[in-house]
């Protein structure tokens, strides 16, 4: 079983099972004894408009959420970032944050969601100590910056109010998209995620107005899934405890090829197949050593060694005489000079 | 108040002299356009087929050049010339489709253009304001049964441009992919393939490395799981209907839908190719408008 890190939320593990994706959990959640699909019931032409409209909210109102959360400076260094940066070990609450919001800039520079110009909140500062002492105040440079900016979010609720239309029309009173209104279908769970996400008090209440003002039927639909899904407080899951350990690996690339399984008891049959791969490993190598003594290359590895050295000392030897010879022939010099010197001075 | 120079600049201004030449009369000329004519990728390389009257030498091996095809067809306009000489590089924005008609066709109301006989060029996006100029409008409906359907259309658009594009792309090699366009000088106008997916990929090199985030890392998976529920959920709704969603015409959706059901059936992944031919009316369906489409379209001839 290997391990695929996908990087992506939600991710599952059940035991031993892993499942990355919602989809894939869903599938895999649906397989599970004892549960029964939310979409349960739809007709084939009802499931099949299920999946495409699941496709275009996931797709529609992600944007408008990634938006929201990632977009709106208010929200981003209001909320989104704070939260987590809270979250985050040591030293990737320093870097992380900002990386993941770029990696949201692709989709929404193509779905025109991108750089959309804030409203700034001041108004009329106050004149700062130079002004009060010339009299001269800032002038508003911000005019033209304002429309520009007012009309960049009106066109971003346009686009939310025409998916948000769309939805509302096909709620109309029911309350919920499942065609016999018991229970929520994949498609109430999703939308009313999604909308929750929206409803979210902020700072920059953008679409938190749009919803209150204009679709309460999409808000009491999200509470009411929200409530069927968790009737009491004590519904919810239980939270896994939180990292806040700094952990210097995870600055490193992990080598997918070198990562290690999680360490668990080894099964018999794990057992069996180390057993296996062992004893073959193992009886290579004596085959082989058996049949380098069989052909006799242990000797002669073993006489060149010898010979080795030996030659290495006889050389050495012979650098001994050598130096021997050396101070002999100097002495004898020495000699011979000193003759010379008393022979001359004889003479 | 009209200022007037001192003598003292205007004397320096005389050592710098305007000259003004006549216009050079340029030999290169457009050919003159008598007929719509659509500039698109390359068809693929005609391969020697069992059907030989089944020929598909016309339509684009490109999902966008193939959708507007249909599209321009499928509204009832015939007699468009089609031709795959053009560099991407040369398009408008460095992205096919393009367009190419008479001036009379496409003439901006407030303009007083001379005609040189050279026509206009429209991006793909004015395609469809061309089309309602000759044909006429579709209506607030777009061809669609009700307004519950158009909403609904919506939805199929999206499936069919998210989850099934992105099985095209993640599956399918991109055969624009040469070792000489990375050393081209001009800018590859790449469209990533982050903007195909709703939730942003991981990098190659981890979310959290000290190396700066660097390509994708797709899950084959997942895409395969959305692709084969968009599939079958297709195939479900299309049932034995003439048009998608029983439209009484063709609409935009069938366009679409006609182009990746034929860029997928023609696609070397045996996956992507399966999950259609399992489908029997897809495949029926596919064919029926396949020959409503290709006479729409002749090929581009110097004369």
């Amino acid at each position: 079983m290997s391990l695929q890190v996908v990087g992506q939320l939600p991710y599952l593990t059940h035991g031993l099972h892993t499942e990355s994706g919602l989809l894939a959990i869903q599938k895999f959640v649906e397989k599970l004894d004892g549960v029964v699909s939310p979409d349960a019931g739809l007709s084939g032409v009802e499931r099949a408009q299920n999946i495409a409209r699941v496709a275009h909210v996931e797709s529609e109102l992600g944007d408008l959420v990634a938006h929201c959360l990632f977009c709106l400076r208010a929200n981003w260094y209001g909320y989104t970032r704070k939260t987590l940066v809270s979250e985050l070990p040591v030293p990737q609450r320093y870097y992380l944050p900002d990386r993941l919001r770029l990696s949201y800039k692709p989709r929404l520079l193509a779905a025109e969601l991108w750089d959309v110009p804030e409203i700034e909140e001041e108004d009329v500062k106050a004149p700062t100590g130079f002004q009060r002492l010339t009299g001269k105040r800032r002038r508003d440079k911000n005019s033209k910056g304002k429309f520009k900016s007012i009309y960049a979010r009106e066109k971003v609720l346009e686009r939310a109010q025409a998916i948000l239309d769309v939805y509302s029309k096909l709620l109309g009173t029911k309350r919920f998209f499942h065609p016999d209104s018991e229970r929520p279908s994949s498609l109430d769970i999703i939308f009313a995620s999604h909308i929750q996400l929206l409803q979210l008090p902020l700072s920059d209440p953008l679409f938190q107005t749009l919803l209150t003002e204009r679709y309460p039927t999409l808000i009491t639909h999200a509470n009411l899934v929200h409530s069927t899904a968790f009737p009491t407080p004590e519904s919810f899951p239980p939270l896994a405890e939180r990292v806040t350990s700094t952990s210097i690996l995870s600055l490193f690339p992990v080598s997918r090829i070198f990562q290690k399984k999680t360490a668990h008891p080894p099964t018999p049959e794990e057992r069996k197949f180390a057993l296996m791969r062992w004893g073959f490993f193992g009886a290579a190598v004596g085959a082989f050593g058996l049949y380098m003594h069989a052909i006799g290359l242990f000797a002669v590895v073993a006489n060149t060694y010898n010979s080795l050295r030996v030659v290495k000392s006889v050389d050495s030897e012979h650098e001994d005489e050598e130096e021997d010879e050396d101070e002999i022939v100097e002495h004898e010099l020495e000699e011979e000079v000193d003759e010379d010197d008393s022979v001359g001075r004889e003479e | 108040m009209t200022a007037t120079l001192p003598p003292f600049v205007h004397n320096i201004f005389t050592y710098f002299p305007l000259h003004t030449y006549p216009p050079i009369p340029s030999p290169h000329k457009a050919r003159t356009v008598t007929s719509p004519e659509l500039w698109i990728h390359a068809p693929r390389s005609s391969e020697p087929s069992l059907e030989s009257s089944y020929s598909s030498d016309l339509f684009s091996s490109d999902v966008e050049c193939l959708k507007w095809q249909a599209y321009i067809a499928l509204r009832g306009l015939t007699g468009i010339s089609v031709r795959w000489d053009i560099q991407p590089e040369g398009a408008i924005e460095g992205r096919l489709p393009n367009l190419r008609v008479p001036l009379k066709e496409f003439e901006p109301e407030d303009t007083k253009v001379k005609d040189d006989g050279e026509g206009e060029l429209l991006p793909a996006h004015l395609i469809m304001e061309w089309v309602d100029k000759k044909v006429g409008n579709l209506g607030d409906l777009e061809g669609y049964v009700n307004e519950d359907a158009r909403d609904e259309s919506r939805a199929w658009v999206k499936l069919l441009e998210g989850d099934v594009h992105a099985a095209l792309e993640v599956f399918q090699p991109a055969e624009n992919d040469s070792f000489l366009k990375l050393l081209s000088p001009y800018g590859a106008v790449h469209h990533p393939i982050q903007t195909i997916f709703t939730q942003p990929l991981q990098p190659l090199t981890g979310w959290s490395s000290l190396i700066r985030p660097y390509g994708v890392h797709i899950d084959r998976n997942a895409v395969e799981l959305k692709y084969k529920d968009a599939i079958s959920a297709l195939s479900e709704r299309l049932g034995t209907d003439k048009w998608f969603l029983g439209s009484a015409s063709p609409t935009a959706l069938d366009a679409l839908l006609f182009a990746y059901l034929h860029c997928l059936l023609h696609s070397k992944d045996h996956t992507l190719r399966f999950e259609i031919t399992r489908r029997v009316n897809l495949v029926a369906w596919e064919r029926r408008v396949h020959s409503d489409v290709r006479a729409a379209f002749q090929p581009y001839s110097r004369a």
